[in-house]
């Protein structure tokens, strides 16, 4: 179920100012600390939190994510990863984050937070699986993604609208196959 | 229809006859397999669907940027000591210089608009070909020139199956790859060409640079810019890039 928090997703959506400001108000100090706490500048916080908020805006564009609990818990997890993962970067090794004693993240963010990472993962997977392809199915496919209909496609190739529905479809088939086949298949399955 | 994954996107694309499309969905009820197939199929059509064009982008990332400004001053991490003493004002005096460096440098690099920029492609002109008005090359120079890349990309490829020697024509390949960002396939051709000895290294370089520049990638785009060098006829728009980054 959405979370009433889902009027900063829209907000950013719809570049509302006032209400954008809120989330920074609101929920900016919160990442500033973490960050702060654990090595970093005010400065990191702030790239941070605007390339977590910028992010979130795209996968809520491309209609694959609704908040479905409290944003702060939300965005503090986005934070709090990318933090991590820029530590490891900078460190070259493993890093552990030191977290905020008595804020509770709930149960339903890291479960949002699971799936936004599992929809992240398999994005990756089939970015990965679709360079193994042929250039023409590749092509083909990027094409039909981009939201043109099928017969404009079949126009820009050359093709016979029946013949670009049937190789498209050929090409799904291989695909399908190359992902069934990789190791993540079972943790990232539709 | 014989094929399962056909059947699928026959379904999908919404050209099953409504008697097929019952039929279907009533085999998607009791087939398993089909079940799984069908939800794949569909999954990694809704994982793929492009993002509306980033251009969207630029009005939130000036918000963002007015917040960042507002709410990120800078300040906190030298509250603690404030004492006027040496340390301190060079401590300050530090953390501004990086904060101007940073500033400036991050100046926010905004790759598609350099990308407009700098990716100015020259026409490909056929006379020198000889080729008549309805010819592969004819074809495929037309489309290239409306930048209609993915026909151009069919043509050209027939046409450089019959000649592989047409550096020009398999630039122009390549330009038009990036431009569908086919980023590694843009890559494989013009590192060919750049590997050669035609008076078309250069521009391969060049145009490799923009590929990298295309998905942000600036360090490496620098480099390969970095390497072109003074005698190359793309070496002043190499030099201008560069200082933009």
């Amino acid at each position: 179920m959405l979370h009433a928090d889902q009027r900063y997703i829209d907000a950013l959506l719809a570049n509302n100012y006032p209400v954008i400001e809120e989330i920074y108000t609101r929920f900016s100090p919160r990442i500033t600390s973490l960050v702060l706490r654990n090595n970093g500048s005010e400065m990191d916080a702030a790239d941070v939190f605007q390339d977590a908020l910028l992010m979130i805006c795209r996968k809520a564009r491309d209609h694959q994510f609704q908040l479905t609990c409290p944003m702060e818990a939300f965005l503090y997890l986005v934070c709090r990863n990318r933090w991590l993962n820029e530590l490891q970067k900078r460190k070259n090794r493993h890093v552990t984050i030191d977290e905020e004693k008595g804020f509770d993240i709930g149960q339903d963010a890291s479960e949002t937070y699971q799936q936004f990472l599992v929809k992240e993962k398999r994005r990756e997977l089939l970015e990965e699986k679709l360079q193994l392809l042929d250039e023409g199915c590749r092509e083909l496919l990027k094409l039909s993604w981009s939201g043109r209909p099928m017969e404009e496609i079949a126009g820009m190739l050359n093709f016979t609208y029946a013949y670009v529905r049937k190789k498209k479809s050929g090409c799904m088939a291989k695909l399908i196959t190359l992902v069934r086949s990789s190791e993540q298949y079972h943790v990232l399955q539709w | 229809m014989s094929d399962v994954f056909e059947t699928i996107e026959a379904y999908l694309d919404g050209s099953l006859s409504a008697g097929e499309k019952r039929a279907f969905e009533e085999r998607l009820k009791t087939d398993a397999q089909l079940a799984q197939t069908f939800r794949e199929y569909q999954g990694i059509e809704s994982s793929m669907r492009n993002a509306a064009p980033a251009a969207d982008e630029a009005a939130l990332k000036d918000s963002l940027q007015q917040l960042r400004k507002k709410y990120f001053t800078g300040k906190r991490s030298v509250t603690r000591d404030l004492f006027i003493n040496w340390r301190a004002i060079a401590a300050l005096v530090l953390i501004i210089a990086a904060a101007a460096i940073w500033l400036t440098r991050s100046g926010d690099i905004n790759s598609e608009e350099l990308y407009l920029k700098y990716a100015q492609h020259s026409l490909l002109d056929n006379n020198s070909r000889g080729a008549g008005d309805d010819s592969l090359a004819t074809r495929a120079a037309r489309a290239f020139n409306a930048r209609q890349y993915p026909q151009a990309v069919t043509l050209l490829r027939d046409y450089l199956v019959r000649e592989p020697g047409d550096i020009e024509m398999q630039l122009a390949q390549g330009i038009s790859y990036m431009e569908m960002d086919s980023l590694a396939a843009a890559r494989q051709v013009f590192n060919n060409i750049a590997g050669g000895q035609t008076a078309f290294v250069h521009k391969a370089q060049w145009y490799l640079a923009l590929t990298y520049l295309k998905e942000k990638n600036y360090d490496q785009c620098k480099r390969i810019l970095a390497a072109i060098p003074q005698d190359a006829e793309v070496y002043d728009q190499a030099q201008a890039l560069l200082k933009e980054l």
